[in-house]
């Protein structure tokens, strides 16, 4: 054996993950034996596999919390760029339209027709003498706008931090930015943008929870059902394979993520190739194919807590909390019937924390409620966002109570 | 510290000719030979005993099983091809793990008079001190990076898929990941040099 042969193929890895065969397995240890250089490289990458391993829940929480911020970081930096777009279009367009028009500006027949306090003259508009709100997005000046945009229609609160373009500091971003020729701020103002997607961009493996789509619950508010929208907004847990720990024990983890290597799995079972194309259906977010493949797993095992715990999420990013209840209260059942003392099952907090969110889907609270005190209570990586939205829930709840003291829970 | 064994930057031919002296050696009951051969073939037989039964405690304790072995075989002169040293190093210690596999339970099956190859002290401080800068090395490592790592080196996967996940370039995470090997590669070797 080389030494280019180990470093080229990733002998070391394959052989610290178990993936060489026999012979090659000798061959390989022969050589580290007589290889000072592929020795230590080999003791390299098993030291950063044991710290790695120590460190994987670290990681993966951390990559999660990476992952959910991203979008919203770069909503603000894309509304900028389309922003920006826009501007050049339109400044190329007046551009052309001043050459063949000189420095007048054709007025556009649907502002001039619909627009009441418009001019009725028929005289050419001019960016100067055209009404605030006639204008449309294709000829207009960059001006400071003569309309202050506090007498536009809130759009909740802004960020001081935002597309301040003339940098004036302590001002609202809205009051002084993107001045379109004095366009009204619901209609193109970056936070008119922000706003809307805040409501109507989910992130990627979110679903909105059904009852914001078709059972919609009798609540008093919208910013009630919107905090229930976001409250029952389910994103896809993790699925990370995290090699096999009957055979060495040291590969399990405890993650929601970490299922294959569940200890007691028996790798034979008849349901390992249905739960593994499943998984990887899922991993793809084809979660109907991995919930018909999870359906067939389930019957081979039907009280294998990981099969039916990604069954019931997969369920629930379908949009079927209904039949997601199911299969997560077997989780519980399951944990509870195998549970030692001291010894809490991770699959626990992730099926009380996603009953949770069924229960909020089809408007049962106060059975949310239940599962997310639960959810909280247990350790896992879980715990802080239960707690977080047992608090908003709760919030939700005490809102409601005040306004239909009477009524059934929405 | 340890001196670099010997075969580190000879011809793998020198080498065989440098086990064949060492267990002359031996055999004529040089005991720092023996010295030597446990200090040249000690992290070699860790790694594989780490490797293979992925417990270290366990390791430590078949690495000197197994080096206690192959001492008393080169010293009742069993070892018929001395060229192959390091072959015959690794059967042994595939058999001795094989069989602490099979019956979890091992004991040692000869006793030495000499206390030299109990646990040593050095080598123990040694191994606190790689996993200490591979720590260190870990912190200072992006997330990005910790992720390959995590992704490849943990959970098995190919970088393909590493590179899928992350939704980087297939080179970009083979350049990653193997940069950051490399980086903590170099040091241990830098400590074995000090």
């Amino acid at each position: 054996m080389q030494c280019q042969e180990l470093h080229r193929d990733e002998l070391a890895e394959k052989y610290l993950n178990g993936q060489l065969n026999p012979a090659a397995q000798d061959e390989f240890e022969v050589h580290i034996l007589e290889c000072v250089r592929c020795l230590r490289q080999v003791e390299a990458v098993q030291n950063l596999r044991q710290e790695l391993d120590e460190r994987a829940h670290q990681i993966r929480a951390y990559s999660q919390v990476e992952h959910s911020r991203f979008h919203w970081k770069w909503i603000p930096v894309a509304a900028f760029s389309l922003a920006i777009c826009g501007l050049g279009a339109i400044e190329l367009g007046r551009m052309k339209s001043s050459k063949s028009a000189g420095t007048h500006v054709p007025a556009p027949p649907s502002a001039a027709s619909s627009a009441g306090s418009s001019p009725s003259s028929s005289a050419p508009l001019t960016a100067d003498n055209r009404p605030v709100n006639s204008r449309n997005y294709i000829n207009f000046t960059l001006n400071d706008s003569r309309v202050t945009r506090d007498k536009a229609p809130s759009t909740g609160s802004s960020p001081s931090t935002g597309l301040n373009l003339k940098g004036q500091k302590g001002q609202r971003a809205r009051s002084n930015l993107v001045t379109v020729d004095g366009a009204d701020a619901t209609e193109n103002s970056v936070n008119g943008v922000r706003s809307s997607a805040s409501l109507a961009v989910a992130p990627s493996g979110e679903v909105p929870p059904a009852s914001a789509k078709s059972q919609t619950p009798k609540i008093g508010s919208d910013e009630t059902a919107k905090e229930l929208f976001r409250l029952g907004t389910v994103q896809a847990p993790p699925y990370t394979f995290s090699g096999f720990a009957s055979s060495s024990g040291h590969g399990a983890s405890l993650d929601p993520g970490a299922l294959s290597g569940k200890p007691g799995r028996s790798p034979n079972s008849q349901a390992q190739p249905f739960f593994r194309d499943a998984m990887d259906a899922y991993v793809d977010k084809r979660y109907a194919d991995a919930t018909d493949l999870l359906e067939q797993a389930a019957k081979e095992e039907p009280n294998a807590a990981d099969v039916n715990f990604y069954l019931g999420v997969c369920r629930l990013l379908q949009a079927k909390p209904t039949d997601s209840i199911a299969p997560l209260q077997a989780v519980l059942v399951n944990v509870n019937a195998n549970a030692k003392a001291n010894d809490t099952s991770p699959w626990a907090q992730a099926a009380h924390f996603y009953l949770a969110k069924a229960y909020i889907q089809i408007g049962d609270l106060a059975d949310a409620e239940a599962q997310l005190q639960t959810a909280a209570t247990l350790t896992g990586r879980l715990s802080t966002e239960a707690s977080s939205e047992l608090t908003r829930l709760q919030a939700v709840r005490a809102s409601e109570k005040p306004r239909s003291p009477g009524s059934p829970n929405p | 510290m340890q001196e670099e064994p010997p075969v580190a930057s000879a011809t793998m031919s020198e080498a065989n000719a440098a086990a064949v002296v060492l267990a002359q050696r031996i055999l004529a009951g040089d005991r720092s030979a023996e010295d030597e051969l446990v200090s040249t073939y000690r992290r070699g037989v860790f790694v594989i005993a780490v490797a293979r039964t992925r417990d270290r405690d366990a390791a430590l304790d078949l690495t000197q099983e197994i080096l206690i072995a192959i001492l008393k075989a080169l010293r009742s002169g069993q070892v018929r091809e001395s060229a192959k040293l390091a072959a015959f190093i690794q059967g042994t210690a595939r058999n001795l793990i094989n069989n602490y596999l099979r019956t979890k339970a091992h004991h040692a099956e000869v006793e030495l008079d000499d206390e030299a190859y109990s646990a040593d002290p050095v080598e123990e401080l040694e191994s606190l001190e790689r996993r200490r800068l591979v720590q260190r090395e870990l912190e200072s490592f992006s997330i990005t990076d910790r992720q390959i790592l995590l992704l490849s080196l943990v959970d098995g996967h190919s970088l393909a898929e590493v590179a899928q996940r992350l939704n980087l370039s297939h080179e970009a995470v083979r350049a990653r990941k193997s940069r950051a090997v490399r980086k903590i590669t170099k040091k241990f070797a830098r400590m074995s040099q000090t």
